[in-house]
């Protein structure tokens, strides 16, 4: 048996879905989007039922990637038994959603979840009459309190049903539905004539007839259809709230958000959460990294050096455990923490907050207030980042936003700037680093937003109610995060630790090195052995610095390279050229020209950089 | 003399004179209008009389400039109030050119000039014209400010106008604005705060709560 989970954002689905499947939940992307599907599974009375967690939704007729992927999959019935979860405080908003899932005829039920929310701001919601009226049996439930969370498998296991409520669209909709469903030999559905209406199916001769009828709707009404629908719906969805809600009146709660959504002190307080994490993520991350790469040291790197393997052998094993200490040396220690982190600020909804804030800002980028949401996420690994930029608007937003991203410094870059130069060369140092980076990353905004072509479109975006973050949903989240990470960095991290291995095992790398000297020296002033570094750190961000070590034969850098050297080092390998997952994926999301364009424009900046650095430090002694 | 007698056979010389280029004989105007030939006459030797028709010895009467200014005025007269009836009051087309031949005599310029701004729906209505309120007081969401609650009255283009009808924003719902930071505002729309960017503000078109 299989039980879909629907309904809007932030209506606190995944936590019933968390609270229904347990640990051991699969996040699937679907075949062509980036769209996550969680599925879990529940028992009841010994038999396992299959729950899927459908990404969040306002409407089944949208043309967004979640919103498609969601009917296709109600379309196709996917689902046996499906879940509506409504948000009980904005019923009326939520039951608009409702009333499009009734219109396909799938057995369901009706959860009305935050009754605590609800009755905190006394908001009685008579469950009866609702149930009465829509045929579908409804349960009030509060996930955060965990109440009436066990009644859910089974009422929809047992008394699921399809509901009796139907919409009464316009006289004329109502015609044009009839005429379309007897359109095909078989005769359509009434919600397959619907869709139609808005030129959506893929029966043609339903979708040509409804062509015509829809032309002649919008010239009489002046509108689309789909507005004429959704103003439809809308009313009905009114009317019922109004027979099932009876609200104590004048109840406003603005409480925080006076303080946090203000220009004074709203900004300064963004500006402080978004600082104290990346610090926080800088000094724990620095922490455990140390805690586990020396734990590795002493407890496999010791005792392999020990062994008497042959040395390609050895060569090959020491560098697959080099991989495994550098991965779980960043994935825990940084983007763990980061994303643990920015779990909390999503799951208390300030993100949306962040985006409302930062949309002026943003609209000097050429960009707006949602496209900051990848760029945070990119300061944990660009590559979910920069799947995440489908979400927004027009090409050009892509386009402008797919560059910003790939300067943002992800966990690996951290590693870095806090592995060489907070260490040997100062805190001061390395957080010049990040100012650097950051005045960049705004010039090449307001650069590419002159001349990038193109159209922008606006945000529109809702802004949940501030909500304590409940840490089950924290954990869930950070590992979902985290997964992305590893299924797409592990793999490629252990190939090319190996391949380095290989070349260094062959004297390849001295090769490199002589070629790459007089760039290297001449205009970085950098050691010879620090271009494969630099080399390498196209492999993955952080073997940059795990190859200059490896290289310079001794982790105390300093006895090497100057501090200038290394700083320089560690700015111009944190600004040049994406790692090639980063480069792999934009590739894939924005095409190869936009890629090449990405590399060679980051290249340039980070050698440009290098070089201003390099100069100054002959005129001036820095540090 | 009646004044619609007198603005018909100048439109009737009118029609004339643009379909065979010359004047009219007072039998031409006659069949045109549902008077007399001796109506016509007593009409036609008027406006002689005022100057806006000259007599000449073929035996027809042609507009003088000024009648053809006069002519013209009425003619555009006609052509507002037919507009106004056919597509705003949604008449039919014979019907509504029927009224508007009886209403163009007795309309005023300003009524007129009214009427005209009002079918293009312009914004320069004078502030104090309270009968159309509705299509005057064109006003955006990015015009309101921090407090303000109105009603929406039209979306424009139809870029972001599925998800905005989504969330609630459709004609007729009343919206408060929470939030202004610049110019992004933070909307309560059915118990819900969205925020939208200023160019989706721009294109929602609201009126003012009274």
């Amino acid at each position: 048996m299989k039980i879909g989970l629907i309904g809007n954002p932030n209506v606190g689905k995944s936590l019933i879905f968390s609270h229904l499947t347990g640990i051991g939940v699969e996040v699937s992307n679907y075949p062509g989007t980036t769209v996550d599907i969680l599925s879990g599974v529940s028992c009841i009375n010994r038999l396992p039922v299959e729950i899927i967690d459908l990404p969040g939704i306002y409407s089944l007729d949208g043309e967004g990637d979640e919103e498609r992927l969601v009917r296709d999959m109600v379309l196709s019935h996917s689902f046996d038994v499906l879940v509506v979860i409504l948000d009980a405080v904005h019923l009326e908003r939520n039951l608009y959603l409702f009333l499009q899932v009734l219109e396909h005829r799938i057995p369901m039920i009706v959860v009305l979840n935050m009754a605590d929310e609800a009755e905190k701001q006394e908001i009685q919601i008579d469950t009866h009459a609702l149930s009465q009226i829509t045929g579908v049996p409804v349960l009030l439930t509060s996930a955060t309190l965990g109440k009436n969370i066990a009644e859910i498998i089974p009422v929809a296991t047992t008394r699921a049903s399809v509901g009796t409520y139907q919409v009464a669209y316009d006289r004329h909709i109502e015609a044009a539905i009839r005429t379309l469903m007897r359109v095909s030999d078989s005769g359509s559905s009434r919600v397959a004539s619907l869709l139609a209406l808005q030129g959506i199916g893929t029966d043609p001769s339903l979708l040509e007839a409804a062509r015509t009828i829809a032309g002649e709707l919008e010239e009489e009404h002046r509108m689309p259809v789909s507005s004429l629908l959704a103003g439809n719906r809308h009313h009905a969805a009114s009317e019922i709230h109004h027979h099932v809600v009876s609200k104590a009146p004048g109840k406003e709660m603005r409480g925080l958000d006076s303080w946090l959504l203000t220009p004074f002190p709203g900004v300064l307080i963004m500006a402080g959460i978004l600082l104290s994490m990346l610090l926080a993520v800088f000094f724990i991350g620095s922490f455990f990294e140390e805690l586990i790469v020396e734990a590795c040291d002493i407890w496999v790197l010791g005792p392999l050096a020990d062994t008497s393997l042959d040395p390609l052998v050895y060569e090959l094993i020491f560098s697959f455990v080099i991989a495994i200490q550098a991965g779980l040396g960043i994935a825990f220690p940084f983007v763990f923490t980061f994303y643990l982190l920015m779990s909390v600020v999503e799951d208390t909804g300030y993100m949306s907050r962040i985006a409302f804030l930062a949309d002026r800002i943003m609209h000097r980028f050429g960009l707006h207030g949602q496209a900051i949401i990848p760029m945070v996420l990119g300061l944990g690994c660009n590559v979910p980042a920069i799947m995440a930029i489908r979400q927004i608007g027009t090409k050009r937003e892509r386009h402008i936003a797919a560059f910003l991203i790939t300067m943002v410094p992800c966990s690996a870059r951290t590693v870095i700037i806090a592995g060489i130069v907070s260490v040997f060369v100062g805190l001061y140092a390395a957080l010049s680093i990040y100012l650097i980076i950051f005045s960049l990353i705004l010039l090449s905004g307001l650069f590419l937003s002159k001349i990038t072509p193109g159209t922008q479109l606006g945000m529109v975006l809702e802004v949940p109610p501030l909500r304590v973050p409940s840490p089950l949903m924290v954990l869930t989240r950070a590992w979902i995060h985290i997964r992305e990470f590893l299924v797409i960095a592990m793999p490629l991290l252990i190939v090319s630790s190996i391949f380095l291995g290989l070349l260094g095992f062959y004297g390849v790398l001295d090769v490199i090195e002589t070629a790459t000297a007089p760039v290297v020296q001449g205009i970085l002033g950098l050691p010879p052995f620090a271009s494969t570094a630099l080399l390498f750190g196209v492999l993955r961000k952080e073997m940059a610095f795990e190859t200059l070590v490896v290289l310079a034969g001794t982790a105390n850098l300093t006895e090497v390279m100057t501090r200038i050297q290394l700083y320089i080092f560690a700015l111009v390998s944190t600004l040049f050229i994406p790692c090639v997952s980063t480069i792999a994926v934009l590739y894939r999301e924005q095409g190869l020209k936009t890629a090449i364009q990405i590399s060679l424009y980051t290249v340039f900046l980070g050698f440009i950089a290098g070089t201003v650095v390099h100069w100054i430090s002959t005129l001036i002694p820095l540090f | 003399m009646d004044v619609a007698e007198r603005e018909d056979t100048l439109l009737s010389l009118m029609r004339q004179a643009r379909l065979t280029g010359q004047g009219g004989r007072p039998e031409d105007i006659a069949g045109h209008t549902s008077l007399s030939v001796e109506q016509v006459t007593e009409v036609l030797t008027e406006l002689v009389r005022s100057g806006e028709v000259t007599y000449q010895n073929d035996g027809a009467y042609h507009l003088s400039p000024s009648g053809i200014r006069a002519a013209e005025a009425i003619m555009r007269r006609h052509r507002v109030l037919e507009t106004f009836l056919q597509e705003m009051l949604g008449m039919e087309h014979e019907l509504a050119h029927a009224q508007a031949c009886t209403m163009e005599h007795h309309t005023t310029d300003d009524t007129i000039n009214r009427l005209r701004g009002f079918l293009r729906g312009n914004r320069d209505c004078p502030v104090t014209c309270h009968g159309h309120v509705r299509r005057c007081s064109f006003k955006s969401l990015a015009d309101c400010a921090h407090g303000d609650v109105v009603k929406i009255d039209a979306i424009r283009g139809c870029g972001r106008g599925g998800r905005l009808a989504d969330l609630g924003l459709i004609p007729g719902e009343k919206v408060m604005v929470k939030q202004r930071m610049a110019d992004t505002l933070l909307i309560r729309v059915k118990d819900c705060d969205i925020a939208i960017s200023p160019e989706i503000a721009r294109s929602v078109l609201v009126e003012v709560d009274q």
